[in-house]
């Protein structure tokens, strides 16, 4: 019946946005709260509910793309919508093209260059086509359009590589950035293809993963996804940290964190009992700090003038800065946030899982989860860069506005889902009455047997209290304020962004295939890119010489294939 | 070979005279480009001796050019109308750590404008002053290639060394950086031959080939600021195998007769701009074990007027235009100095290293930019 409801409003906001799309975002923020409310026992819906709120609420005063980017972004949210609801197949699909189709238009909309949405739809309309086929598989075995046991892994290796290719994971990364960067998406679209569309590609294999038996191919598919995961967290990371594109450093830091995620998905096919279950608690805690930090700083990105991070002007607000930097520092994995919860706990399950191997094989998680941590570095640098240069080291005109608010909001919201992440880890809570720490308030890292544990609620108040007794003790701070001294001269331009990643730039050339142009110009080649572009050269020459030879208008040819096809049928017909 | 070596004033400057040419301004060739920026060093910082602005064009790391601003320290002197000895006190106190070079070329500019004939003695006074002069410059020289290396232990050695061969200068001429000695007409010296000289050369011999051994040392400076130019001029065209040296040209001072041999090396670097530095210590040690010093003084001529002197100073060719009028009183005065040139060539050596090379590569040209803001009137 609540299903019934909220997609009654999606549908009517969907209408009432083509003549008042602020009336149209209000009901899509209603709609999400009762969104909320039903994902209370479904996360996945918890997660996209409160993206969609706050993309709604941001909306309202962001808007101002003309009367096509409202309704086409609800009608985005409506498929995501029918994806998670879904128990079947068929609405799956229709969910998924639903979601798909409008995010296209959007982009192509709002182009600058018509590849990006080109590449997006490609690429999404291959994601379609592998889950397609693996759903048919499914369907074949089963006999059943119904999500319902499958004894096969076949179907759920086909479909995860659907899912990646929507996740934007290594080698599929232009279809996350892409569109975002060189399309120049609005924010708003922007946060939902990068928290709530590679959601479903989470939500996706999550879900088909549970249907199916676990064996040997599994475990070794997840052997396969812990690589794949942990070169995206490093190259994801590495890209963000020398992007100087405001959204092109979160749509790198984006793919940075779905590569963790699937590396949590890898630990979860892999291992058995407490550990797996840990592992998809980790899973899901880590997609749901993505998302929501990502979306706050995807409303920053929105709120600048200008797409390179070296120039962009922001009008000054505190309430942005705090918010921003609280959404920062979950992305970067530090404690008390939501995104240090998940941090940690990926890692826990990387080790334990070596642990728990003791093996040959457990050099694979100990390797993914040096990678992570890499990555997870080189992502701090990137996000430290991205608030910097947003936040704090631009001065605006005006003070204030409500977008800095739901920023703000946002990253509350992070720090508290932080300390509050014990609900996420049912089973996992324990206490230490020696350390004066309660029952429940201490989560556990456990392969069988209790491994390494954290406190997000004790860092919390630790810092409240230690800097209350630091204020009670020393008072105020005494700050003294003198005139920046430049060797005696008038301060002139800034330290660039682009110069804060560069000894990165030089040090990894070769990597990342930096280059010095004829004038003098810095370029790091983007190989994901390079790559797909030279693949999709040698696919044009390859048709080209096959149009050339094999249909080439002749019609002696012609009937040389058709008396080759004849003879073949009447040889195949024969044997059979 | 004909070889320019600078402007001289109205004039272009050759090894073999100088003729009268157009000023040929270089600009530089920067256009910013995106994420560059313009990263200020002086003009009063740590690590610089004088005050000067260096405008590093970088993104980060990464050096694309360098554009030096030396006139935080300009000075208008009033020299034109002065009598000789007179112009002398403030020439002297252009560059004091150069003083006898300045001295020297502006005096011989004026021996050869009025046609004097110098004796031969007190030409090889002046060669002394001059070496005496180089071997200072260049310990200083290294000495601060190991102060920016945070070597403390050579660097108080051979600021001790350069302690020594101050009182060395101080005994024999009277002043440590040799103001009061040259005058029109003869010289202030103490007659002799210079003792304690094998003193410098065992304790410098001895840092000198630590220092070649120190791989962190050497490591800072191969590779550092390479500079092949055919404008280039002293250690850093010696440095690049190029042998431009004024000891080894007609410059009036006789320096062959002494059995000079040019120092040079092959790497064009900041490395090789150091070797050539400590070789021409060793050699300027050895011409100056031959020298015996001598109180000479000559016949003073009123007479008008004009002429370039040139020497080859620690950092390269030094010159001066002088003209006298026929009341023996200076009626013109250009300057050619040889940081004006370094600056020139630092600029285009830094162009692609990176910002730690910086203080290594600067000290290496030796420097001084008291000499370049100078305008006489």
């Amino acid at each position: 019946m609540l299903c019934l409801l909220i997609l009654f409003l999606l549908l009517v906001s969907i209408v009432i946005s083509l003549f008042n799309r602020k009336i149209g975002y209000s009901l899509l923020g209603i709609a999400s709260v009762l969104i909320i409310y039903q994902g209370l026992h479904c996360i996945f819906l918890l997660i996209a509910g409160i993206v969609w709120l706050f993309s709604s609420a941001f909306s309202i005063f962001y808007d101002n793309y003309g009367k096509w980017l409202s309704p086409l972004f609800i009608t985005s949210i409506l498929g995501m919508y029918i994806v998670l609801i879904s128990n079947n197949y068929l609405e799956f699909l229709a969910g998924w093209e639903i979601m798909s189709i409008p995010a296209y238009a959007i982009i192509g909309l709002n182009k600058k260059i018509d590849y990006p949405a080109f590449t997006f739809m490609a690429f999404g309309e291959l994601s379609t086509a592998l889950i397609l086929s693996a759903f048919i598989y499914s369907y074949s075995i089963t006999d059943s359009i119904y999500f319902t046991e499958l004894s096969s892994p076949l179907p759920f290796i086909i479909s995860t590589f659907g899912f990646i290719v929507k996740m934007g994971i290594f080698p599929f990364l232009v279809m996350e950035w892409l569109p975002i960067t060189h399309g120049s998406a609005p924010a708003n679209l922007s946060a939902i293809l990068s928290a709530t569309m590679t959601l479903m590609g989470v939500y996706g294999i999550i879900k088909i993963a549970s249907l199916t038996q676990r064996s040997i191919v599994t475990q070794d598919f997840g052997f396969i996804l812990l690589g794949m995961g942990g070169f995206s967290v490093f190259f994801g990371a590495l890209y963000a940290y020398v992007s100087e594109h405001v959204k092109g450093l979160l749509a790198f830091s984006t793919i940075e964190n779905n590569g963790s995620i699937l590396t949590g998905i890898g630990v979860y096919l892999i291992s058995n009992g407490i550990l797996s279950h840990f592992a998809l608690d980790v899973t899901l805690v880590f997609a749901l700090a993505h998302s929501i930090a990502k979306t706050g700083l995807f409303f920053i990105s929105g709120d600048v003038e200008g797409e390179s991070l070296s120039y962009v002007k922001i009008a000054k607000s505190l309430r942005g800065k705090i918010g921003g930097i609280l959404l920062a520092t979950s992305m970067s994995g530090l404690l008390p946030n939501i995104g240090g919860v998940a941090a940690w706990g990926l890692l826990e399950s990387l080790f334990m899982l070596a642990y728990v191997e003791h093996s040959i094989l457990s050099i694979i998680p100990i390797i993914s989860g040096s990678i992570v941590a890499m990555g997870e570095g080189l992502a701090t640098g990137a996000l430290i860069k991205f608030i910097s240069y947003t936040q704090i080291f631009k001065i605006g005109k005006t003070e204030g506005s409500t977008k800095s608010s739901i920023i703000l909001l946002v990253g509350i919201i992070i720090l508290l889902l932080g300390s509050d992440s014990y609900i996420f880890f049912k089973g996992f809570t324990a206490g230490a009455p020696c350390l004066g720490m309660l029952e429940g308030l201490l989560i556990v890292s456990n392969y069988g047997k209790p491994f390494g544990g954290i406190s997000p609620l004790y860092i919390l108040l630790l810092l409240f209290i230690i800097s209350l007794i630091t204020f009670g003790i020393f008072g105020k701070p005494k700050i003294r304020r003198s005139e920046t001294w430049n060797n005696g001269e008038k301060l002139e331009e800034q330290y660039s962004s682009f110069a804060l990643a560069n000894n990165i730039r030089m040090m990894l050339s070769k990597l990342l295939r930096t280059k010095i142009l004829e004038n003098e110009v810095v370029f790091s080649a983007d190989i994901f890119w390079e790559a797909m572009y030279s693949l999709a050269k040698a696919y044009k020459k390859f048709s080209r010489i096959l149009s050339t030879s094999y249909m080439n208008s002749s019609l002696s040819y012609y009937i040389f294939y058709m008396i080759l096809a004849f003879i073949i049928i009447t040889l195949l017909a024969v044997i059979i | 070979m004909r070889r320019k070596i600078g402007k001289l004033g109205k004039f272009c400057l050759y090894n073999d005279g100088y003729v009268e040419c157009e000023e040929k301004i270089e600009k530089s060739a920067y256009t910013p480009a995106y994420g560059s920026f313009d990263f200020v060093y002086g003009p009063s910082a740590g690590g610089l001796m004088e005050s000067v602005r260096l405008d590093i064009i970088t993104f980060g790391e990464y050096i694309r050019d360098v554009i030096v601003n030396p006139y935080y320290k300009s000075r208008t002197i009033k020299i034109k109308g002065k009598e000789i000895n007179d112009a002398l006190l403030y020439i002297e106190r252009i560059n004091a750590p150069f003083t006898a070079s300045h001295t020297i070329a502006f005096l011989m500019a004026i021996e050869k404008a009025l046609g004097i004939e110098v004796p031969y003695e007190l030409l090889l006074d002046r060669i002394a002053e001059i070496e005496l002069e180089r071997i200072r410059n260049n310990l200083l020289v290294i000495e601060r290639l190991t102060e920016a290396a945070g070597f403390q232990v050579p660097m108080s050695s051979l600021l001790w060394l350069v302690e020594k061969v101050n009182r060395i200068i101080g005994k024999y001429f009277g002043h440590r950086y040799f103001f009061g000695v040259n005058y029109y007409g003869g010289i202030n010296v103490e007659e002799g031959k210079i003792k304690d000289l094998e003193i410098i050369e065992k304790e410098f011999n001895e840092l000198f080939n630590s220092l070649i051994e120190s791989r962190i040392f050497i490591d800072r400076l191969q590779g550092n600021g390479i500079i092949k130019n055919e404008d280039s001029i002293g250690p850093a065209a010696r440095a690049a195998n190029l042998e431009y040296d004024a000891r080894n040209e007609e410059i009036g001072l006789p320096y062959k007769d002494l059995g000079f041999k040019i120092s040079t090396y092959d790497s064009a670097d900041a490395f090789g701009r150091f070797i050539v530095r400590g070789k021409e210590i060793f050699e300027s040690l050895n011409m100056l074990s031959r020298i015996n010093l001598k109180k000479i003084e000559y016949t003073n001529r009123l007479a008008e007027g004009k002429a370039v002197g040139r020497v080859e100073s620690p950092s390269g060719d030094l010159a001066y235009y002088v003209e006298v009028n026929n009341k023996g009183k200076i009626s013109e005065i250009y300057l050619l100095s040889p940081s004006s040139i370094n600056i020139r060539l630092f600029s285009k050596s830094m162009v692609k290293n990176i910002f730690t090379d910086l203080p290594f590569n600067w000290e290496s040209f030796g420097i001084w930019i008291s000499e370049i803001g100078v305008k006489f009137e």
